[in-house]
């Protein structure tokens, strides 16, 4: 055997992070060397995005032939989870691309930084997907961050976009701190650094002579996890972020972190936790119980729409985080939570970009005032996200909550099922009053009418009509899955 | 193998054809004149049949083995699909229904000519010929429920097609609402349904009523035969049927004679394997048909509105197919729903041939002596009469004798059934040969010079259901059992009551052709040569007596009244008082309560979102600190 069969070094299995890479050395090229007319860069950095799609279509055959495996040494790893968080990174950034694009030709001097660095962090989260190793882990998600905290404040004239950068990054500096702190107390008193060496080092020595600095580390990884997707309490940062930056990068910056930060949540409690899972009931649940009762509570009164939508994403994540946290099926129903979720914030925040412009900061309440009038499309692809945001059946809004609810109550957290409906009845509230404010109530200043361009009405119908679909015909999406963890029964 | 694939596919046809067509012509209804409008609808009409007669004689060689077409699953578990079967009973229905559309929409074109929506009356026609056939071909309930309420709409806009007169619009209202009551009773009946067998299949459900309770059987046939009674309109459910007059006349022999008002008659035999289970419901049916048959039959008595006093006799008619389901013979309801849609549709379309001939008069006291000139009206309509009566060999004969057979069979408390309902087979004969004598014969000296016979277009469909009134009875006589093999696979584990044999069958069948005779001789004597006239009624104190029974059949035995007073009044009372004290003060007391606090601690939370960095790092140890003392604290941690 040679040391090249013995690395396992496959290309396929990290070709999505490196056709980013790949499109992201074109960009930097096209700046350094000669001026490139827009149009170039725009094909460029699309033909990236299609390029990564295909290669995930790829890592799927490579999975099928090889099944659940590790390359690179240990590094990188090849299963249901990896291949379900590329495929979303791939898909949220084909969604968000129209957003992004058009913000990107707004900061003219900056284009192409902008859009380096969004396909930067995309090659971080991908890497962080597929890591087996928390080193790996570390160095995906830092790629991913870093890039996302200079993007919040590429928009240097406003001073909201810089303090919104700048709070991202002194908070995510001190999310990290965290991260890595809790990988050196899990190495200290294990000696491990494995995904995979957690489960069988505790099997090995047995439970009770763990060492409780190991626990803490291991908590202190999910922390910094938690802080990724904005859970409560550590959400604080998000709303803040969320409003200042320019309104077409939020969009892609919230779906991909959450996406990338549960998947790999997912893949720390299925494949690590799963015997040692009852001793983080207690932990899980106050995070679940702070998250929903808190975004509820201060989403009530909000009256900027990117604020609110921040807080409804830590209520969303309070909702995944519960049945992620609960078992086996609870991760299946808390994927498919988290799929027609990112649909829909993605759905808002293009709407939201379409309404405000792509480099304006603020978005009050008072923007979409008396919108139906002269913009019905809009208004009603924003219901449809908003409504499926709140759980009104026919949306995939109403599906999921469903399925996770069922799962939670077959797992008998009857404490967590109650709080949760609450929940939801009170987030009727603010999911509905911007739609009252769009559509029915009486104004003197109407929106004007947008024009909209035909890839942009392509792009709302087709994230709207997901949202129907999979409220209507979920059993794909539920296979799907069901499918991603079925060899972890 | 080859040929039920074709069936399958063929079967679907008759089905979404008027629904095409209904759609096709709503697309073009500013485009049509109505001669292009006529053409479509009647060959839309004529080609549904013919595919539908097909499909039945496809179905009838392959021995009446269920053919069943599944679109598509919705859900897995429960097992909810959207799917049609295509069996002996609703083989029948379809091939009823479609039929009886085609020639009831010949005589449409006529009767409608010239009314300014005559367009939309099609697109509405086809539109509930449509849901109607969505309803008997359904193989599961749920598809049976979308049928269900959409042949509601499309009755509500049927009934209130001319809205400008303000008794038609309030109507249709009546007629919605009052199915309301039953649709709830349906809708229950369904979730029991879905909580107790996990799915909507019909055949399931049969294949699986063994193990289940019989409480369950029983409240889940009591549900739905509440939505039986509404749409049926069986006591107390009825009133709607009698406003829905209003509508245009065919329309009513359609939907108020023919079809839609089979709809319940068609679920329970539908749901027959469960009912039979059930002895507590199959007794509410038969009390609940024989009181509806007498007081419908005692209503029509008095009545003088042409259309009326067939939409008495329709719910009474109705009322003897829920007796027979009620007595176990479910051939017999069936057979019995499918003459009198022939013979009621003959009835209504000869009544719509009366009114447009009179100017639209209904009121057959301003009538009288139009024998002479509507002859071919007079005597289809005197053929309906006579079949409804029950005269031999007509087809009302042998559906009503085999259900009085039916319910003389079995025995005890039956025989006092069996005399009440040849009461009202009695009364039915007399009030239907009071109302041929008071439109055709008795002359009330009324000048009709202007009246002239029905043109060719609506005379052809009357001679055409004339001949079918004289021979449908023959598809199942005490000698040949037709319809009987038929049902033999749909009704397959189901215990049929079946008729007597021998001596008894002819003394039954004796008795109730009398009751049919003696009422027409009654009528005869009465309202023909006038009998009471001729002799002294003071001398035999009659006529308090009779005045009685008129005022109170003229006004149903002041029930609509009763319902008013209780129902209307005392509920609005009631309700008012109950929105003040218990929706006003506790609920949206307690809600507002909720809601302010809610609104008070969002605001107070909004505090700590100081925007300020070094608060967010505090909090965020802080939390940290909190959890992992939370974490260390629970019990299951090795220490």
């Amino acid at each position: 055997m040679t040391l090249v069969e013995n690395l396992m070094i496959n290309y396929v299995v990290i070709s999505p992070t490196l056709s980013l890479l790949f499109t992201v050395i074109i960009l930097l090229f096209c700046t350094i060397t000669i001026s490139t007319p827009m149009y170039i860069k725009k094909w460029v950095s699309f033909s990236g995005v299609l390029l990564t799609l295909f290669m995930v279509f790829l890592k799927f055959g490579l999975y099928s032939t090889d099944g659940i495996s590790a390359y690179f040494s240990n590094m990188i790893l090849s299963d249901p989870f990896s291949l379900v968080g590329n495929t979303l990174i791939a898909f949220i950034l084909l969604f968000t691309f129209s957003s992004f694009w058009k913000t990107s030709e707004l900061i003219e001097s900056k284009t192409t930084e902008a859009l380096i660095l969004i396909f930067m962090s995309a090659s971080g989260f991908m890497l962080m997907v597929d890591s087996e190793n928390f080193i790996m882990l570390f160095i995906g998600l830092e790629i991913g961050s870093i890039s996302l905290y200079a993007l919040a404040g590429l928009n240097r004239g406003d001073q909201l976009s810089n303090e919104a950068s700048l709070k991202y990054f002194l908070l995510g500096s001190l999310a990290s701190c965290i991260f890595i702190y809790g990988i050196a107390l899990l190495y200290v008193s294990l000696s491990i650094i494995g995904l995979y060496e957690i489960n069988i080092a505790i099997n090995y020595i047995g439970l009770n002579n763990v060492p409780l600095t190991s626990f803490i580390g291991i908590i202190f990884i999910i922390v910094g996890l938690l802080f990724k997707v904005a859970a409560a309490p550590f959400q604080a940062w998000a709303p803040d972020v969320y409003q200042g930056s320019p309104t077409g990068y939020v969009g892609y910056m919230a779906a991909v972190a959450k996406a990338a930060s549960f998947i790999v949540l997912a893949r720390l409690i299925t494949v690590s936790l799963r015997f040692i899972l009852d001793q983080f009931d207690l932990f899980f649940s106050a995070v679940v119980i702070l998250s929903v009762l808190g975004g509820a509570l201060f989403a009530t009164n909000q009256s900027d729409l990117k604020r609110l939508i921040a807080y409804s994403g830590v209520i969303q994540s309070g909702f995944i985080l519960s049945g992620i946290s609960s078992g086996v099926f609870g991760v299946s129903a808390s994927t498919f939570y988290l799929i027609t979720y990112i649909i829909q914030l993605v759905g808002i925040f293009t709407v939201f970009s379409i309404i405000s412009g792509q480099l304006s900061s603020d978005f009050q309440i008072s923007n979409i005032s008396g919108l139906f009038k002269e913009n019905k499309f809009i208004t009603i692809t924003f219901a449809i996200f908003m409504l499926g945001l709140a759980g009104l059946p026919l949306t995939s809004g109403f599906v999921s909550k469903f399925i996770l609810i069922t799962n939670l109550w077959s797992y008998e957290r009857y404490v967590l099922v109650s709080v949760l409906m609450l929940t939801t009845v009170a987030g009727f509230y603010f999911y509905l009053r911007p739609i009252w404010v769009a559509a029915v109530e009486k104004t003197e200043n109407v929106v004007e009418r947008i024009l909209l361009k035909k890839s942009d009405k392509l792009l709302l119908s087709v994230l709207a009509a997901l949202t129907i679909y999979f409220g209507l015909l979920p059993n794909t999406l539920v296979n799907i899955t069901r499918w991603m963890v079925e060899s972890y029964l | 193998m080859c040929q039920e694939v074709k069936l399958e596919l063929l079967f679907l046809l008759p089905i979404f054809l008027p629904l095409l067509t209904s759609f096709f012509l709503f697309l073009n209804k500013k485009l049509f004149n109505e001669l292009v409008t006529n053409f479509f609808t009647l060959n839309g009409a004529l080609l549904a049949f013919a595919i539908a007669a097909y499909s039945f004689i496809a179905l009838a060689l392959d021995k009446f083995k269920p053919v069943n077409v599944e679109l598509f699953q919705w859900i897995s578990n429960p097992d909810i699909s959207i799917g049609f079967t295509l069996d002996g009973l609703s083989g029948i229905m379809l091939i009823l229904v479609t039929g009886l559309s085609f020639v009831i929409q010949l005589f449409s074109t006529s009767y409608m000519a010239k009314d300014e929506n005559h367009c939309n009356y099609f697109v509405y026609f086809n539109f509930f010929v449509f849901s109607m056939l969505l309803l008997v071909m359904s193989s599961n309930f749920l598809v049976m429920f979308f049928g269900w309420e959409l042949v509601g709409l499309s009755s509500y806009l049927l009934i209130s097609f001319w809205s400008k007169k303000p008794a038609a619009a309030k109507a249709g209202n009546k007629a919605f609402v009052i199915n309301r009551i039953g649709d709830f009773g349906f809708l229950i009946g369904l979730m029991i349904i879905l909580d107790t067998f996990n799915t909507f299949d019909f055949y399931k459900i049969l294949q699986n009523t063994s193990g289940v309770a019989e409480s369950t059987i029983t409240s889940i046939s009591l549900f739905l035969l509440l939505g039986a009674f509404g749409k049926s309109a069986q006591f107390p459910l009825f009133s709607w049927l009698p406003d829905a007059m209003e509508g245009p006349t065919p329309a009513s022999a359609l939907i108020h004679a023919a079809t839609m008002v089979t709809a319940g008659v068609f679920m329970l035999v539908r749901i027959s394997p469960i009912l039979q289970y059930s002895k507590i419901a199959s007794l509410v049916i038969i009390v609940f048909g024989l009181i509806t048959a007498l007081l419908a039959a005692f209503s029509a008595i008095n009545q003088f509105d042409i259309k009326k006093v067939l939409a008495y006799s329709t719910i009474s008619q109705l009322g003897f197919m829920f007796i027979a389901i009620g007595a176990g013979a479910y051939v017999a309801a069936i057979f019995h729903l499918v003459t009198h849609a022939f013979f009621k549709a003959l009835l209504f379309l000869g009544a719509g041939a009366v009114i447009h001939s009179m100017h639209h008069e209904q009121d057959i006291r301003k009538m009288g002596g139009l024998r002479k000139k509507m002859p071919i009206t007079a005597s289809m309509m005197g053929v309906g009469t006579l079949a409804i009566s029950g005269i031999p060999p007509l087809a009302g004969f042998w559906s009503k004798d085999e259900i009085l057979a039916s319910v003389f069979v079995n025995g005890g408390v039956y025989y006092i059934f069996w005399a009440l309902a040849l009461g009202a087979a009695f009364l039915t004969a007399f009030y239907m040969g009071r109302h041929w004598l008071l439109i055709f014969e008795k002359d009330n000296g009324f000048d009709h010079s202007d009246v002239a016979e029905a043109p060719k277009a609506m005379t052809r469909p009357l001679l055409l259901l004339g001949i079918f009134s004289i021979f449908i009875g023959f598809i199942n006589t005490p000698f040949f059992h037709g319809l009987e093999k038929v049902l033999h696979v749909t009704l397959e584990n189901v215990e049929v009551t079946h008729l007597p044999k021998g001596i008894t069958l002819v003394v039954l069948a004796v008795i109730s052709i009398g009751a049919g005779f003696t009422g027409l001789i009654v009528a005869f004597f009465l309202f023909g040569i006038e009998l009471h006239k001729r002799i002294d009624l003071k001398k035999f104190k009659l006529e308090s007596p009779i005045k009685l029974v008129k005022d109170l059949s003229s006004n149903i035995f002041y029930l609509n009244k009763l319902g008013n007073l209780f129902f209307v009044s005392g509920m609005k009372n009631f309700t008012r008082k109950v929105a003040v004290v218990v929706d006003g003060m506790l609920i949206d007391g307690s809600v507002n309560f909720v809601s302010n606090a809610f609104n008070k601690s969002s605001k107070i939370t909004s505090t700590t979102q100081t925007g300020l960095v070094r608060n967010y790092i505090v909090y965020f140890g802080l939390f940290l600190v909190i959890l992992l003392a939370l974490f260390i604290v629970n019990p299951l941690v090795p220490r």
